[in-house]
């Protein structure tokens, strides 16, 4: 009951975290947040950003997941991560 | 009325029937193709038109409704024109207008007609043609074409031709790319063929090999600057309509 009441909060806070640092909402499949609680004191976050390049008949989709111990640091991994295959992509 | 515009068409213009590659015509086909074909669905209509100059040809597409990107991450796009295709019955050549995944046109040389068709006995009559059903694979898709031997070009939309008459109607297994005839008129449209093409489709392909190697080799799970516990994990999934082997 405790680990559950525990998940709750730092869900309730690492979302609060989340929604604070993203500038516009995306609520299709283009972005995935994950959170993951592994024991009492300590959890993850996990961002999957993906993008779309190219015209539609012959487009690359890349797809970055960032694991963090806060959702701050997992968004600014995940997008480092899309930016790297974005510089490859645009080579 | 369809039936009747066609007609009346081949009444003015009976050379048509009888056509060959040294008239000039502009051929319309309605065009339904799904963007997010391998994926799901999101079909959108366009208007494509065959010009025929004597011995060259110009294929393209005009989208009725402009692609929507689907968000802030949606990169895609889409040129006025697409689906460019240029032939050059004489010489045998197939020139396409491509775009790269950064958006910069480029010209490639391809095979003329190199697929295979299974012509079958199998006929219907299109509007008041008589049309024969052919099939055949084509990097890595399949397609299903009615040809009309009646009007005896040996052209099509995009990049299928070859048969003994003009294609008025095609689509691939899985109804993704849909192009139906509209209408045939004899008109001289001047076009600019695209010369001195030399990049080919075959090097074109290794092009985008080695790129989808790259990227996937650089596909991994690692740690991230400072942070001991932080991970990136990154995926890469090509969709192009003319499969990459692998």
């Amino acid at each position: 009951m405790k680990r559950m009441i525990m998940a709750a909060v730092l869900l309730v806070s690492t979302v609060s975290v989340f929604a604070a640092d993203v500038k516009s909402e995306v609520s299709n499949d283009q972005k995935k947040i994950e959170i993951k609680v592994t024991d009492k004191e300590n959890s993850e976050c996990s961002m999957e950003l993906s993008a779309t390049f190219g015209p539609s008949w012959g487009s690359v989709k890349v797809s970055c997941k960032g694991t963090a111990p806060t959702c701050k640091e997992a968004i600014s991994i995940a997008m480092s991560c899309l930016n790297e295959a974005k510089r490859q992509i645009m080579q | 009325m369809k039936s009747s515009i066609l007609q009346l068409l081949l009444a003015i213009f009976p050379s048509v029937l009888f056509a060959q590659i040294s008239e000039n015509y502009e051929i319309e086909y309605q065009v339904r193709f799904n963007d997010a074909f391998d994926r799901g669905r999101k079909d959108r209509l366009h208007r494509g038109f065959l010009f025929i100059h004597g011995n060259l040809s110009r294929f393209y597409m005009i989208a009725d409704e402009k692609y929507a990107a689907a968000n802030e991450y949606d990169h895609g796009f889409e040129p006025d024109t697409n689906s460019q295709v240029y032939t050059d019955q004489s010489k045998g050549i197939m020139v396409a207008k491509e775009f790269g995944f950064d958006g910069n046109p480029f010209y490639l040389k391809d095979s003329l007609y190199p697929m295979h068709w299974l012509i079958s006995d199998e006929t219907r009559f299109i509007d008041a043609l008589l049309c024969t059903k052919a099939t055949c694979s084509f990097r890595g898709r399949k397609y299903e074409a009615w040809f009309c031997s009646e009007i005896a070009l040996p052209v099509g939309p995009w990049k299928l031709g070859g048969l003994p008459g003009l294609i008025v109607d095609m689509k691939d297994d899985q109804e993704n790319m849909v192009m139906r005839f509209k209408t045939i008129i004899k008109k001289d449209i001047q076009f600019q063929y695209p010369a001195n093409v030399n990049y080919t489709m075959a090097e074109h392909i290794e092009k985008l090999k080695n790129l989808r190697k790259r990227l996937q080799g650089n596909a991994r799970t690692a740690g991230s600057g400072d942070c001991i516990s932080c991970q990136t994990q990154s995926q890469y999934e090509f969709y192009t309509w003319e499969i990459i082997p692998e």
